[in-house]
Parts: structure tokens; sequence; C-alpha cells
């Protein structure tokens, strides 16, 4: 049982989650590796952010062949909840997890930097602890997080409310109506650009400024609490 | 290339004439780069004796203990040259050969600072060099460390007309590990070496030497091209292994490569090695 941290050639905030979920969160943890076939023994599945496979080719586009990606398909039809982070949500839409796509920013550079992003819809495991029109500090790091999709699927997007969080006052990378999460149609698989593991904690905020992304993890604990099944 | 005065050393000591090989691989060993034999006494001046230093001058990182059996690794290496031709793929390389010497000793690299030195960028004439070189410079080093995910802390830039056409690249890695985990160095009669790493291609040949001379020919084909991506399987792998006690000796190969394993070696491990450049993987 627990949380199980999936993990990539070339993942590298694998252990940045890892600590986060046992040390500030209590969650229980444990790495998965990519070669894995199944996955039954967890509550929750999370893909960290790094550069799998390099981002060759294009990012995650590699990592979503791995033998691990059908055994995730399978937990997401089951309602497992699984959250993609950076590179991991570039994975899940890679891998058909997700809408859209996420192609280079619009400025054509790796863009590091705090920024607010707004919460759209507090009914999903990893938002239920906000409030509707919340507002999160948090830092994104990413080449390639504009995301992008067809104007009737972003309609879609709209009428099931898939749209999680939108960056606030200030586009980074040229994403689509300012998109920052997205959530699958049944709401237990999202993607989110920014880390929410590296605002988790005080130390890493910025000009003692508080951050409440690590709500995002705690709802993910109150999620998996409340239902007995998970 | 050897100077006159080792030429001469080197058939005293051999008692004949060295043959081609023997030639580039004592050229790269007493390199600049690799032997520090002028900057040797400059260096030397540094402090490198206290309470904390568990491992001084003379291996592949220094270990300085924390408290609590923790212990830090520190390396720093300039990446001049190789910078001022490639500055992108120069300044890269630079980051990932420190990196290397960190996980030699047993740690994990955490932290990265750089020390960089450019010709103004706002000067009236000839400014062009200089802001392709900082531009690139800067980028190398951002792109490498966001691949194998460790961030930049810190560091410090300066700008002088004395480096004109020319930039100053030094990167400094930083690790974090347990004192009772440092590699001790010390290989026993029947272990197995294994060497890990890039293939060979057609770049980074002659690096260390290329490294030590003055700047007169932009040879860009001794810069090493930046994998990042390898490095970054490197480091696991080789954390895994040191964790799981595989490993009783490891050395850092930098611009001395493969021809020089065979001296560095049985030099710091105490083990010779037969090696076929035949069964060399290529890129």
């Amino acid at each position: 049982m627990g949380v199980g941290i999936v993990v990539f050639p070339g993942s590298n905030c694998d252990r940045d989650v890892n600590h986060v979920l046992n040390d500030v969160i209590g969650l229980n943890t444990r790495y998965v590796w990519h070669t894995q076939k199944s996955i039954d023994e967890f509550d929750a599945l999370i893909l960290p952010g790094g550069f799998s496979y390099g981002d060759r080719l294009r990012a995650g586009i590699i990592a979503a062949q791995s033998p691990i990606v059908e055994a995730i398909k399978k937990k997401a039809a089951e309602g497992l909840p699984i959250l993609g982070i950076c590179n991991g949500f570039q994975i899940l839409v890679e891998a058909g997890l997700l809408p859209g796509a996420l192609v280079r920013n619009d400025k054509l550079k790796f863009s590091c930097e705090w920024l607010k992003m707004e919460v759209l819809n507090v009914d999903t495991p990893f938002t239920n602890l906000f409030k509707l029109n919340d507002q999160i500090r948090i830092p994104i790091a990413h080449g390639e997080g504009r995301y992008i999709i067809s104007d009737d699927k972003l309609q879609e997007l709209y009428k099931n409310n898939q749209i999680v969080c939108k960056y606030k006052d200030l586009n980074p990378n040229g994403s689509i109506d300012m998109i920052a999460a997205v959530c699958n149609e049944e709401r237990n698989v999202m993607g989110i650009m920014p880390h929410p593991e590296r605002a988790s904690e005080p130390i890493l905020s910025p000009e003692h400024t508080k951050s409440n992304a690590r709500l995002i993890f705690h709802s993910l604990k109150n999620f998996l609490s409340s239902y007995t099944k998970y | 290339m050897l100077t006159k005065q080792e030429e001469i050393y080197l058939l005293k000591k051999l008692g004949r004439k060295p043959n081609s090989l023997e030639i580039d691989m004592i050229d790269a060993e007493w390199s600049e780069h690799c032997s520090y034999k002028s900057s040797k006494k400059f260096v030397r001046s540094l402090p490198s004796r206290s309470k904390r230093v568990i491992v001084g001058p003379g291996y592949d990182a220094g270990v300085l203990d924390i408290g609590d059996n923790d212990v830090i690794t520190v390396h720093i290496e300039s990446h001049n040259h190789p910078s001022a031709v490639e500055p992108y793929g120069g300044a890269a390389t630079g980051v990932g050969g420190v990196i290397r010497d960190i996980i030699s000793m047993g740690t994990r690299p955490i932290a990265l600072l750089d020390a960089l030195r450019f010709s103004s960028l706002n000067g009236d004439d000839n400014t062009s060099k200089s802001k392709w070189l900082f531009k690139n410079v800067v980028k190398g080093i951002a792109d490498y460390g966001n691949c194998i995910g460790i961030p930049t802390v810190g560091g410090d830039i300066e700008f002088d007309e004395s480096f004109r056409d020319y930039c100053l690249v030094d990167v400094a890695a930083i690790g974090l590990g347990k004192r009772d985990e440092i590699i001790s160095n010390h290989a026993e009669e029947d272990d197995l070496i294994v060497l890990a790493g890039n293939g060979t291609g057609k770049d980074g040949i002659r690096g260390a030497s290329f490294a030590s001379k003055l700047l007169d020919d932009e040879d860009r084909s001794a810069v090493q091209i930046p994998d990042p991506f390898l490095e970054k399987l490197l480091i696991e792998a080789t954390i895994e292994a040191t964790n799981s006690k595989c490993i009783n000796a490891i050395k850092d190969l930098g611009a001395e490569d493969s021809r020089v394993v065979s001296l560095n070696c049985p030099i710091s491990l105490r083990k010779a090695l037969k090696l076929s450049y035949l069964k060399f993987i290529q890129k």
C-alpha cells in the first residue's frame, strides 16, 4: 500500500517527491521502476519530473512506450489516482491518458521561475482541499510546457470541467488559455506543469512567502483516507 | 606537446626512444591540465589541512566532515579552452566533468557553482564574440544541470577587457554522503575493472593536451559533445553500485581519455589492465 513513484531513466525529481510525501505529508511511498509490468500494490501513483530519456525526440514520448505505461493505463481505467508532474505530465499526455499536447515554450527557452496559479476544479484527488479560485504560489521549470489542444477539444475540457489550474497574471510558456493542469474526464488522472514538490516546505519559498502548493499532496492524502477502496 | 626538456628527460629515463603511443600518453599525463606542473605551486598555497578535512589534495574530490556521520565532497575544475572554442559544449562538459569526481568518492552530487569571466558585453567594438561566449556558456551550464537534476546554486562573474576573445569557466560541484561510505580506493587482487561512460567518437580527442596549450588553433574536435542523459544514468548506476557495496575503488577519467586509463588505473587503484582498443564502444 502507499504511493508508487514511477522512475524512468532520466527522472530527476523522484527523490524530491519521495521526501515530501514521506517527511512532510506523511504518506508511505515506494519507487517503481519503468520496466515493471504490473502495479497492483499501490493506492496512488506519481510520475515525477525530470528528463526521461534526455527529452530525446520529444519530451515524454520514449518513456510513454515503457512496459509500466501499459500497467498505468489499466490502473487509470480502474480509477486509481495518478498525478504527472512536469515530465510526468508530458508522459501522461504522450501515453494518451490526458488530452492535448505539450510543446516547446513560445519563447523557445527553458523557463524557471515562481509564479501564481489559480484552481478551477476542486473536485479531484489532488485539489479537494482548495477552495474554488484559490491561488497557488509555485515554481515552474520546463522547456516544453506549452499546452495546446484543438478548439473543439478545448470546449470539451471546459464542458467537463477538466481544466484544474490556470496560470494567473502571466503566461510563462504560451499555453492555450493559460492552462497549467488538466485532468481526464473521470478526474482520477491529473497532469500539472509546475512543481508542487519544490514548494512544499517553507525553506524553499522565496522571500519568505508562504506557498500552499503542498495542499496538492495533502488533498491526495485526504482523498485516500476518505475512500475505503483506496 | 612535450617540451624539449621533457623529451630529453623521457629519453634518459626510458633508455630508448619512446614510441608514438607512449609519447601520446605521456603528453596527456604531463599536460598542464592533468599534472598542474606550472600552477601547482600556487594551488599548494591554498589551505588544505584541518580537523574537518578527511581527504585532502591528490584524490578526485576533497572530503569534509560536517558532523553526524555526514560528509560533503568538493571538486573544482576549469574548462577554459573548450569553452572558448565551443562555449555550449565546453561549459556543459565542464559541469559533467566535476560531477564525476563527486560520484567517484561515493557521494551524491547535490549542487553546482560557477565562476565565469568574460570580456565586456557593452563595449563599442568586438563585443559580438563575448556575447556569443556568454550566452552559450550560460546555456551549456543551465541545460546540463537541468537535465541531470542538479541545481546551480551560485557562483560569481566578472567582465574585463583582459578576457577579450576568451573566457574563464570554472565549475565546482558539491556532493553529500556518509562518512563510513566514502570509497576507500583500495582494489583487491581479484577485483573486476569496469570501464563505464560514453562511447568513443571523433569528439573530445586529445582534450587534455589541447586544454594545456596556448589557444592558437580552435580545435573544436578536442571538445566533447555533451551527453547529460548518459551522465545521469552513470550517476544513478554508480550510486546504486556503491550503496550495494559492489565497489572498492573508482577513478574518474576526465579529459585524460582512454589512452591514460591504462596509466591512471594502475597508479591509483594498484591494478594493471590490458585494453583492447578494438573492443571500445564507438558512437
